[in-house]
């Protein structure tokens, strides 16, 4: 358990390097409902707006609000691995998307006891840390419609080359499946 | 007679090794698949339907939500797989994609998922739904 006030010196911490990062850029206002309910601020919430102040996000404040979403969980028990970068942990694919950008994590030993209060921590933990200033860092790398569909293309030929049999005319999912059989159509953009 | 039958007989043994051979050949997409859906998310009269599945690709566990009329937005997805009862915890889309897929490392075996979209008119979120009780 990290004592409160390192994470409120954590918290001052990464609000003074946002704040110093600060450029003549509009800042990001983020006004879709979130995802769930983040209660009282325990400083996430400011510190997700002090980086999205600048108008934009650095990898290094993506990891690092990534990374207090996670002692956040652990600060409530759970034994978390992360961040974790590709290839480890969990890949996440959508067409026209490169999962190297994502950072992800792990929890151990969820028991069936301790489901719901996990998906509530997970849930919360996320939403005060890094949900916003992950959606936003992640959407710099959206896809034109012409990306998703080369990338969609390559991961069809890719498939056929691996013996996969592929719907006629083949689906984005298959695409999608396609990954776990080796398939990689977010190299090769070049 | 019996020479018939006792040729019907080989035929269908042949005929079941052929059967049993051909899909082993060719690698399947996703096997062990529990899905659910889909589920219909209604705002100011426009109704988003989405669907979620699990199961195991080449030995990988995985989770996925699909948009099924282009009425979602953001979609996410929680996994849970084995062995040692890991949840990858609630991931999202980065655009609005028709699917979204979450691959677990190789060895593991899918045991639960859920699954949530935005609604493309307003912005809101979906309740959680599930393929099965989680």
């Amino acid at each position: 358990m990290v004592p409160a006030r390192w994470r409120l010196a954590w918290v001052l911490v990464l609000a003074v390097v946002a704040c110093e990062q600060a450029t003549t850029k509009q800042p990001v206002v983020f006004d879709e409902p979130l995802p769930y309910d983040p209660g009282p601020d325990v400083g996430g919430l400011t510190v997700q707006k002090a980086i999205l102040a600048d108008g934009e996000v650095t990898f290094d404040e993506y990891e690092k609000a990534f990374t207090a979403g996670i002692q956040c969980m652990r600060d409530e028990g759970f034994d978390v691995e992360g961040p974790l970068r590709y290839p480890d942990g969990v890949i996440l694919i959508e067409p026209g998307a490169d999962p190297r950008h994502r950072l992800g994590l792990l929890a151990n030993n969820i028991t069936q006891a301790e489901d719901e209060r996990w998906n509530d921590v997970n849930q919360r933990c996320q939403v005060q840390w890094y949900y916003m200033v992950e959606l936003i860092y992640l959407q710099q790398f959206d896809a034109t419609e012409a990306e998703v569909q080369a990338w969609l293309e390559r991961a069809w030929a890719c498939a056929k080359e691996k013996g996969l049999e592929l719907s006629n005319p083949p689906t984005e999912s298959e695409a999608g499946h396609s990954v776990a059989f080796g398939c990689r159509p977010w190299e090769n953009s070049g | 007679m019996r020479k018939l039958m006792s040729r019907i007989k080989v035929s269908v043994v042949i005929g079941g090794l052929v059967a049993l051979l051909i899909p082993a050949s060719t690698p399947a997409f996703a096997g062990g698949v529990s899905a659910g859906g889909p589920w219909n998310y209604t705002r100011q009269t426009i109704t988003a339907q989405f669907s979620g599945v699990h199961g195991s690709a080449d030995g990988k566990a995985f989770a996925q939500t699909n948009d099924h009329n282009g009425g979602c937005a953001l979609l996410k997805i929680r996994l849970k797989h084995n062995p040692g009862n890991i949840d990858l915890g609630w991931a999202t889309s980065m655009n609005a994609p028709s699917f979204f897929i979450g691959f677990g490392p190789a060895n593991t075996t899918a045991v639960s998922s859920q699954h949530r979209a935005q609604h493309s008119v307003d912005e809101t979120w979906s309740a959680i739904q599930q393929p099965h009780a989680w």
